[in-house]
């Protein structure tokens, strides 16, 4: 009988959780093959190929803008990690999103060229790609469309601290009815990057007000059923906050209590993630008990929260016990994301291999936010594994 | 309340000396139990919970387990038992010979160190420590040792209430566990 209960106990609620060995060069070495599937797999006109099909070898006919900066942005990290050759595709994909600028008073956001919407996300994710440009470049020559762009943010922001998704063109107002449950924080970390380069415009005064909403009052406002909404911006922002000059800011308090509350609940959140996935095999048990495994997009977010909030760990008295576990959830994310990337020998003598190699496929099916992520992911891990810097 | 009380707690519940005295207090046999095989009882099942505390990490390890998934583990054990224990107010066990025989098993096995001690010993020792966890389960184990050397007598409706209570705050435990499991990093 216990025999049998133990078995019934391991085969269903604890398999294994398999974390396999990631060390700094591995985790750079995927995210170089990552960026090497973005540059190899873009256009021309610095669009990207937006989604692939293994199985039938098409391409999947859509695009995204949001998912545009985003790649865009993962790019210039890799740049301002040291990765010069990062630079050339992120510099086209920059080009592209500057032609579509949709201006207004004194603001200028990033329109989406098949529908015309001008939403946060897009806008504030390429504000994001111009600040690790900035860091990874010192060229102050996008500092005014920076400026810009964060003034559309603001445009948008609510007095709580919220933002409305979509500017309405039409009423030339935010439009009420939209909210994103990415874009806020998407916003958030942009903004809190501009306190970083600019101190002393009162960029930390909106970010505040942001880091707030998002601590006491997003999930129950946007109406989230499993709190904290696993948002890895917030993340990305939090640490960024923990990493101003506390001479830049009123009093030197960087984080408040709430924030801090908050951090703590979004590393439970996302270690319980990454420890759920490792006992995922793919197999079809696993997956009938367990789910399926995560696509890159989805992991990818979980090892940039972790990075960011390891980072954070180390700055943040607060966060510090919080330390070793963070850093070994990040590490197993990182190994497993690592381990399931398409390599140059997987991929040699197939057809595409050249949109094979470096991707995470998931059900046959490839998405450039699958390698954005785990790029971003990737980088923000070697911290964990002695590389890379606290600044990133 | 210390985190020794706290843990103290977590074993008396998981012990539930209450059930261990009814399931070993038969109704056709009113007579109290020889102190020897209360005594074996005790000691082996005291040596098994330390053992388990005591090789957690090592198991946990060899298993690919961190700690914080094993709670999920440990709390759904210790969920059953505990609704065993309100539902039945016993623990399930094989029948009961008096002398050091009966107090390896059933006594000490599973009676006094069963699913949910095993369990609560191997959570808590990688958790807190197996000093922590064996000292705070010795009231728990001693108490339901005792218990099967007295006579029965008026005690039983007592005991089957006391035994269903632990029941449901071994409920609550284990709940906590989980929710504990799925909220650690």
């Amino acid at each position: 009988m216990w025999a049998f209960g133990a078995l019934a106990l391991r085969a269903v609620v604890v398999p294994p959780e398999r974390c396999p060995p990631v060390d700094a060069g591995v985790a750079m070495a995927s995210a170089r093959a990552a960026a090497g599937w973005i540059d190899r797999a873009q256009r021309p006109d610095g669009s990207y190929l937006y989604e692939f099909d293994r199985d039938t070898g098409e391409e999947v006919p859509a695009y995204n803008v949001v998912r545009h900066a985003g790649v865009t942005m993962s790019l210039y990290q890799f740049a301002a990690a040291g990765e010069g050759s990062a630079m050339a595709p992120a510099e086209r994909g920059l080009a592209w999103m500057l032609q579509r600028q949709y201006r207004y008073d004194d603001w200028s956001a990033l329109e989406d060229p098949t529908d015309g919407s001008v939403d946060v996300g897009a806008s504030a994710l390429m504000l994001a790609g111009l600040a690790q440009r900035r860091i990874a470049t010192g060229d102050g020559q996008y500092d005014t469309m920076m400026r810009a762009l964060s003034r559309y943010l603001m445009a948008m922001q609510q007095a709580d601290g919220s933002f409305l998704n979509s500017w309405d063109r039409t009423t030339n107002a935010p439009d009420p009815r939209f909210r994103s449950k990415y874009a806020t924080g998407e916003a958030f970390w942009a903004l809190a990057m501009m306190h970083r380069l600019f101190p002393g415009e009162g960029w930390d005064t909106p970010t505040r007000k942001v880091a707030d909403y998002l601590s006491l009052h997003r999930d129950e406002v946007e109406e989230q059923k499993f709190p904290p909404w696993a948002d890895q911006w917030a993340a990305y922002g939090l640490a960024e906050m923990a990493a101003w000059d506390p001479a830049t800011v009123d009093g030197g308090v960087l984080l408040s209590a709430d924030n801090v509350a908050y951090a703590r609940s979004l590393a439970e959140r996302f270690g319980f993630l990454v420890r759920a996935e490792s006992q995922r095999t793919g197999g079809r048990w696993s997956t009938l008990i367990h789910g399926r495994r995560a696509r890159a997009a989805g992991m990818g977010t979980w090892v940039e929260a972790l990075g960011s909030l390891y980072r954070l760990s180390l700055a943040e008295p607060r966060m510090a016990d919080q330390a070793g576990k963070l850093r070994e959830r990040l590490v197993c994310s990182a190994g497993m994301l690592a381990e399931r990337q398409v390599t140059a020998a997987e991929a040699s003598g197939q057809a595409h291999a050249e949109v094979l190699e470096g991707a995470w496929f998931t059900e046959g099916v490839t998405r450039m936010d699958d390698q954005q992520h785990a790029l971003s992911g990737l980088l923000r891990s070697r911290l964990a594994m002695g590389a890379g810097e606290r600044v990133e | 309340m210390s985190d020794w009380l706290r843990l103290a707690f977590v074993f008396l519940a998981a012990v539930n000396p209450a059930a261990v005295a009814l399931s070993s207090w038969a109704p056709w046999r009113p007579r109290a139990r020889p102190l020897e095989t209360a005594g074996v009882g005790f000691g082996l099942a005291l040596a098994g919970v330390a053992l388990a505390a005591m090789l957690a990490d090592r198991l946990l390890a060899a298993l690919d387990i961190a700690p914080e998934t094993f709670r999920i583990a440990a709390g759904i054990v210790m969920l059953a038992a505990g609704a065993y224990a309100v539902a039945r107010a016993r623990v399930a066990a094989a029948s009961f010979e008096d002398g050091w025989r009966g107090g390896i098993a059933p006594l000490a096995v599973p009676l006094l160190f069963g699913p949910a001690a095993l369990v609560a010993a191997i959570s808590y020792g990688a958790d807190e420590g197996a000093w922590m966890a064996a000292t705070a389960s010795v009231a728990a184990l001693a108490v339901g040792a005792w218990l099967t050397a007295v006579r029965p007598g008026r005690w039983t409706t007592l005991a089957d209430g006391v035994a269903r209570l632990l029941g449901t705050a071994l409920v609550a435990v284990a709940v906590g566990l989980i929710v504990e499991g799925v909220r650690d990093i």
